[in-house]
């Protein structure tokens, strides 16, 4: 009777890692989705997590009930009906049902884990989990999503202004009213450099700050290896003259610096 | 469990020598005696329902007696009654005990005997005990009654009530035989050739102890509940049946499902054996409402939806 407690223990928790194994790629396969969904929509993805969590607990839950006897017979038909029997009389014991335990415990030898795993469907859910993240992650880089304010701006619907509303205003709420809701972002002020106006883009995966202006690669430009002539311009002798061309600094001068670090050194 | 398939496959193979055919009769008839129920055959005449349970009684062992039920048939002729007998030249009253104190009993034609006679057979079916007077006599064990039944004769019959009928186990319809079966009967009956002798299989404690191990074969929870589903189903059912089966309907559906898996040598209970038992355990259980007679349906086609609905 102990042996059979033990097959019957075994099994359940080989059957239990297979379904685990199971909804677990099945839940990603649901978060991923749903994460797709609010990348998209510009809405913080890992809200996510939530519904995919609830998700894998009622689908586990849900498998962890079932009988996993029946679960074993639906694979070795010539189990059928006796393996849930001697299941459901583990603790019983006479001659019929010590018999049957015997038989099926014999049976049970040829039960294989592999049995239970649907390759082809496994497979198939890795390859959509690697899609939906190669997709996410290209839509990542390329920063296309979708903004609720623009799908909403004119529809008069989550305190959006409908389009004709002058005033737009809805009530107190900040961002209610078409003309209120450029207070909470504050004064608008244009960032510039120099005369030019710049045109920022802020990416909100990656949190990259994009520059919409167009700004020309320096040039490159080889120096000499003497001065360029708008420095020495203004020297009668050109950019011949030997100051230009070497280092002039007198060599006491360079023992002193050089004796004044080392005595800070100490 | 082989070992018990084996003794009743000789069993069938030794009254398959008599009674040609009939094997799910015989089969039924076993599962009645393993199960510690009472048969109620029902058949036309000449259906050897009364050989198969002679031949039976034979080759196990077991006290025979017969009872032939005729309108004049009176409790006292069933049960046995008090005579005066001279012992030493002095009157006594002395206890005759009636064909009721056998083992197995064949109550040939139930349903020709008044309502008073039956109830004094069907007392001692269920409570396996006779009241005489002042006097109770227990019956011997194993103690089974089979009764048969004509369903041709309705004139000057009283049918059993459906409360009473409900003591029997099982009510098996006998049918004829097949071409070739009649065939082979024909070429013993009418050849001159003796009935073969039957040799003794079981005795007494074999039957007790088969009855005793049929009880420990296991049932799966599910195939019971499917089988208290099916028998529930006969009290809610209203647009097919009036009245539905009891509890004891029930208890005997598992008991029997239970003798039909030893039998056939199988250490569980499958659904083959209660979708087959379903039929003999219900038949005479449940009443059918007017719209169904109307339509001409039998008890056994209300039993075939109601096993329909609980797959």
């Amino acid at each position: 009777m102990k042996e059979f407690f033990r097959v019957i223990r075994e099994s359940s928790i080989t059957i239990n890692s297979i379904i685990f194994f199971d909804k677990f790629l099945d839940t990603l396969i649901v978060f991923l989705l749903i994460y797709f969904i609010l990348m998209v929509l510009d809405i913080y993805p890992f809200f996510a997590i939530l519904p995919a969590a609830m998700f894998l607990i009622i689908t586990l839950y849900l498998d962890f009930e079932k009988n996993k006897a029946v679960m074993i017979e639906e694979k070795y038909p010539e189990l059928h009906e006796r393996l849930r029997t001697a299941f459901d009389h583990a603790p019983v014991e006479n001659e019929v049902v010590n018999e049957l335990h015997a038989e099926v415990m014999q049976e049970m030898k040829k039960v294989s884990v592999s049995s239970f795993i649907d390759t082809k469907k496994t497979t198939s859910k890795i390859g959509v989990i690697m899609g939906l993240c190669f997709i996410i992650l290209l839509l990542a880089a390329i920063g296309i999503n979708v903004k609720l304010n623009m799908i909403f701006k004119d529809s008069g619907l989550f305190g959006y202004p409908s389009s004709g509303d002058g005033s737009g205003s809805k009530g107190d709420t900040p961002g209610a009213g078409g003309g209120e809701d450029k207070n909470i972002f504050g004064d608008e002020k244009v960032a510039t450099l120099g005369d030019e106006e710049l045109q920022l883009q802020l990416k909100t995966v990656s949190y990259e700050v994009l520059s919409g202006n167009n700004y020309k690669e320096p040039p490159d430009v080889n120096f000499e290896e003497t001065f360029p002539d708008t420095i020495c311009a203004d020297d009668p002798q050109g950019c011949g003259n030997e100051q230009y061309s070497e280092d002039k600094t007198p060599v006491e001068h360079a023992e002193l610096v050089k004796n004044y670090f080392l005595n800070i050194a100490k | 469990m082989k070992n018990y398939k084996h003794v009743f496959d000789t069993l069938q193979k030794e009254i398959g020598k008599v009674v040609i055919g009939q094997e799910a009769i015989i089969e039924q008839i076993l599962i009645a005696m393993i199960a510690e129920g009472n048969a109620l055959l029902e058949g036309y005449p000449g259906l050897a329902k009364t050989l198969s349970i002679r031949t039976l009684a034979d080759l196990m062992e077991l006290k025979f007696s017969r009872i032939q039920n005729t309108p004049d048939l009176m409790p006292s002729d069933i049960t046995g009654t008090y005579i005066i007998e001279e012992v030493s030249g002095k009157r006594q009253f002395k206890f005759q005990k009636g064909p009721i104190f056998g083992n197995i009993v064949l109550a040939d034609e139930i349903n020709r005997a008044t309502p008073k006679t039956q109830s004094a057979l069907l007392e001692a079916m269920q409570e396996r005990q006779v009241t005489v007077g002042n006097t109770t006599f227990k019956l011997d064990e194993p103690f089974f009654v089979l009764a048969t039944q004509n369903p041709i004769e309705q004139e000057g019959t009283y049918p059993l009530p459906e409360a009473q009928a409900d003591r029997f186990l099982l009510k098996i319809k006998v049918s004829y035989p097949t071409f070739d079966e009649e065939q082979k009967i024909v070429d013993i009956y009418t050849s001159g050739a003796s009935v073969p002798k039957m040799r003794t299989l079981l005795n007494k404690q074999h039957l007790s102890h088969l009855q005793s191990v049929a009880k420990q074969v296991p049932i799966a929870k599910d195939l019971k509940i499917k089988a208290l589903k099916i028998i529930e189903a006969t009290r809610t059912k209203k647009d097919l049946i009036q009245y539905g089966a009891s509890p004891r309907a029930s208890i005997g559906l598992i008991l029997a499902s239970k003798a039909r898996a030893l039998i056939k040598g199988r250490n569980y209970v499958s659904s083959e054996d209660i979708e087959t038992l379903v039929f003999p355990i219900l038949r005479h259980r449940i009443v059918l409402n007017f719209e169904a007679e109307r339509k001409g349906l039998t008890t056994d086609d209300a039993i075939k939806e109601l096993i329909k609905k609980s797959k």
